[in-house]
């Protein structure tokens, strides 16, 4: 557990020791802002609702695109400056290590997303949204984020050059998503029979995404989150031993 | 096996393990969850609990839904998952009274047949595939609720808890429910007076259309006992009522029974009461009013005296002739209002899905100052709504005077409440005339004829200001008659159906007003309405001026051009031509400044959205831009220090 946070502080501190933290916050922010002003006409010449739903659809496709950019370097930089080596002669295990890097990127995305925050007075103060909804959509998001993170990091320690770790992490993120997309399941429905559609519709992040964002918090969703982020960091971990066979 | 094997199926395994307690979950933990909403729509209510619990004799549910058909739709599975979710909390709560069969009916099978029987509609899907997504539910008599397709609008699915409620309390309680009205209007016709040549009058359609889902009875205002077999009373213009009468309906409300009011300060339809039948002249200042002024005021409420609710943006638009009658005009009818959504109360099963209510010089209610009741307004005027003196209608409304003389009084009136709460009796002493002097009263406060002198149960009330909206005028049109003597007819406004969902709504028992009371579908920007409301209060009166100037140079140049056109144009003077030409001129300046106020109306609305977009898109971005640097410089300084 103390290796842990201390592998958890070492990577924080590099996050912030660079400009890609600063980039990463910047873009998010504006990003997000964006969309839900712009695309979502979130304000809608004062007509729209006091509700965030508009500001949280656009997560899913945000986080795709950007914690690829985040994880990418995670282990491929770590690998490819040698200093993986150094790391494993630490007085800590791979798991540790693992763990360590994935939380630290985990808090970092808290951050970013923290810092959404104007949004939440904004809404309370035009009108009077459902916090409680609020709420549970900020921890859907933040479940998410995690989720995408796993994957990132998984796909990072395969291989050494980032840009395959950013391309691969956006496709098996993106395949985590579309499982869930009605042209996707129109795919599968013309051959497989029903439950087995229901069962693929229901590994994608819109379907358990989508619950907490409307204020309802699941058992299943939480499984679905935390099942996924354990078998990441697991394989993440594999891989690494294996690498280090290597 | 070496240790690249080893990891490798280690690597699989947990793969398979991640399939399997996610298959597992979704299969299993659908009931496992957190309402986090602040309405708790998510969870089921105590009334549905209550509802659900209470059920004595069996109930079965058949959920239709063709989730094959609908896997390309995720929302609409979702949102199946709802319902079932919700289904089976009621499944749990009754006990075992209720079963629940889910049904996924195949294309051309015989599922399919009998849900189309049952009343479930089909929604035709672009594969060609129907839809099915409805609910019936039958009981141990055989009797059958259905709700034919769950609409998938935001604001249909926030009710659905009610509409779910509704089905199984109907199924509960199957009996046809018995109306009594209790009424000083002939509404079964009749009370002409042959003698004086006068026909009677028809009998009021809306009784048969009750008809359908009530037993309807009426009572004549002069009843001095309501059979027991009455389990909702309706009180239509109650004009003369004795105290006998009054202490009745009194006696109902403490009691918590379903109750409905209809008064008017001002009912065109009643032929009146006058003081002195023989003066024929006497019709003209004939008292049309109505009220329960004692009873209102017991029940925290009241109907403002002598006072019309006008409104000029809802009045009825009608060719008004002038004075001389030469000209006429479109205007609105300011006593006539039609009621649009804005004006109903969206959050109560009422009014929630009508859109069209039409009244004719109804009055307001209006919560005292000291009622200890719940007063929510269900049918309100617009903010253009003025209070007008009943007598202005005596004889017969002037539209184009009223319109002239209108002055908008920037309030909503209530046209129709409903009022809950516990209340005291009216009646203090007891009933009217029943302890005649002499006779030992009972025990010291004690009611001496063992009547109620407070709520035994919630008042269970709705108060509707207008009798002309049950008039057969203002809701329907007759299209002939069937040799029967059946009427068809044609409806041009939603009043029956309003009446038909009060009497519902009040008869379903505490358990379905609770939760009536939840759900807050609508969360609009209440800060841009207060600006909105705010910038048309202060050009208002600009507005209404130029718009007036507007009107004033159109009227001249329909004038100036009837001269041109009645002489020849040589005739036309040059000074004329001038006139016409400064008039022209003035209408144009004035649509410009109109258009101006339009725009500065928008102003302060459009530049809170832009302020606000700037803030969210920009403000944090540039506060981590200035740390981002900050901590550079700092870092790059500490390293040249080293």
């Amino acid at each position: 557990m103390k290796q842990t946070l201390a592998i958890l502080k070492r990577e924080l501190g590099g996050y912030f020791a660079t400009p890609v933290a600063y980039v990463f916050i910047v873009i998010f922010l504006l990003l997000s802002g964006f969309f839900t002003f712009q695309l979502g006409d979130f304000y809608g010449d004062g007509n729209g609702q006091a509700s965030l739903t508009g500001f949280f659809n656009w997560h899913p496709w945000l986080y795709l695109f950007l914690i690829p950019a985040l994880t990418m370097r995670l282990w491929a930089e770590e690998r490819k400056q040698g200093t993986i080596e150094l790391l494993m002669t630490l007085p800590i295990t791979l798991p540790q290590a693992v763990l360590g890097k994935f939380l630290a990127s985990w808090v970092f995305a808290g951050v970013a997303l923290a810092l959404t925050f104007p949004i939440w007075i904004t809404v309370n103060y035009l009108g009077d949204p459902d916090n409680g909804t609020i709420v549970a959509g900020y921890l859907g998001s933040l479940l998410m984020a995690g989720g995408f993170l796993a994957i990132g990091a998984c796909v990072s320690a395969i291989t050494k050059n980032q840009v395959i770790a950013f391309v691969l992490s956006v496709s098996l993120s993106l395949a985590f998503l579309l499982t869930g997309f009605p042209p996707v399941i129109a795919l599968f429905s013309g051959w497989a029979p029903q439950p087995v559609v229901e069962v693929i519709a229901s590994f994608s992040f819109f379907t358990h995404f989508d619950g907490l964002s409307k204020g309802l918090l699941e058992l299943r969703d939480l499984v679905f989150f935390a099942s996924l982020i354990t078998l990441a960091l697991f394989a993440n971990a594999l891989v690494l031993e294996l690498k280090k066979a290597d | 096996m070496n240790k690249k094997n080893l990891s490798l199926l280690g690597l699989a395994l947990a793969i398979v393990l991640f399939f399997a307690v996610n298959i597992t979950a979704n299969a299993t933990l659908r009931a496992v969850r957190v309402d986090l909403t602040e309405d708790k729509v998510y969870t089921l209510d105590e009334g549905s609990k209550a509802i659900a619990k209470n059920i004595d004799e069996p109930i079965h549910l058949y959920f239709y839904c063709s989730r094959s058909a609908a896997s390309d739709y995720p929302q609409v599975l979702e949102y199946a998952d709802r319902i079932l979710g919700i289904l089976r909390e009621y499944e749990r709560a009754s006990g075992g009274n209720l079963e629940l069969t889910v049904i996924d009916p195949e294309p051309f099978s015989e599922e399919e047949d009998r849900a189309v029987e049952q009343g479930i509609q089909g929604a035709p899907l672009p594969s060609g595939d129907p839809l099915y997504f409805g609910l019936l539910g039958t009981n141990a008599t055989g009797a059958k609720e259905a709700i034919p397709f769950f609409s998938l609008d935001e604001d249909k699915q926030r009710t659905l808890e009610y509409d779910l409620s509704k089905v199984l309390w109907t199924l509960a309680h199957p009996d046809k429910k018995k109306v009594g009205i209790l009424t000083a209007m002939p509404l079964e016709g009749g009370g002409g007076n042959p003698m004086m040549g006068q026909q009677g009058e028809p009998r009021w359609a809306f009784l048969d259309q009750l008809g359908d889902f009530f037993e309807v009875e009426v009572l004549p205002g002069s009843s001095d006992t309501i059979d027991a077999s009455v389990d909702i009373l309706m009180v239509v213009h109650p004009r003369g009522f004795s105290d006998a009468t009054l202490y009745l309906i009194d006696q109902w409300a403490l009691a918590g029974k379903p109750l409905l009011v209809f008064v008017d300060p001002q009912c065109d339809v009643d032929a009146g009461q006058s003081d002195d039948p023989s003066n024929p002249m006497s019709r003209f200042t004939a008292k049309k009013d109505s009220n329960l002024e004692s009873l209102f005021q017991a029940w925290g409420f009241e109907l403002a005296k002598n006072k019309i609710a006008c409104d000029k943006a809802l009045g009825v638009l009608q060719d008004v002739p002038s004075q001389d009658r030469r000209t006429s005009a479109r205007i609105p009818l300011v006593f006539v209002p039609r009621l649009t959504e804005k004006e109903l109360d969206r959050e109560d099963p009422i009014t929630r899905l009508l859109t069209n209510i039409l009244l004719w010089t109804p009055g307001s209610l209006k919560q005292l100052a000291d009622g200890a009741t719940t007063f929510t307004p269900i049918l309100q005027t617009s903010e253009e709504s003025q209070e007008v003196d009943s007598m202005q209608f005596q004889f017969q409304a002037q539209p184009r005077e009223l319109l002239a003389s209108f002055v908008p009084g920037f309030e909503k009136l209530t046209l129709a409440a409903r009022v809950t709460g516990n209340v005291k009796s009216a009646f203090p002493g007891g009933k009217p005339g029943a302890a005649p002097e002499g006779e030992t009263p009972s025990a010291e406060g004690e009611p001496k004829t063992g009547g109620l002198s407070e709520s035994s149960a919630p008042l269970n009330l709705v108060a509707f200001a207008d009798v002309d909206m049950l008039h057969d005028r203002l809701w329907m049109q007759e299209l002939g008659r069937l040799p029967g003597g059946q009427v068809l007819v044609k409806p041009i406004s939603e009043n029956v159906d309003l009446l038909k969902n009060a009497i519902e709504s009040v008869s379903g028992g505490k358990e379905l007003m609770s939760i009536r009371m939840r759900g807050k579908t609508s969360r609009p920007f209440e800060r841009v309405q207060e600006i909105q409301r705010d910038a048309d209060q202060r050009l208002l009166a600009r507005q209404q001026e130029l718009e007036r100037k507007v009107q004033d140079a159109e009227r001249r140049l329909g004038e100036l051009q009837k001269a041109k056109s009645e002489g020849s144009e040589e005739l036309v003077t040059a000074d004329q031509r001038k006139e016409r030409e400064k008039v022209r001129e003035e209408f144009v300046q004035a649509r410009r400044d109109l258009r101006d106020v339009e725009h500065s109306r928008r102003q302060d609305t459009e530049r809170l959205g832009t302020t606000l977009k700037v803030l969210n898109i920009a403000i944090v971005p540039i506060l981590v831009c200035i740390v981002a640097v900050g901590l550079g410089a700092a870092r790059i300084k500490r390293r040249t220090r080293k």
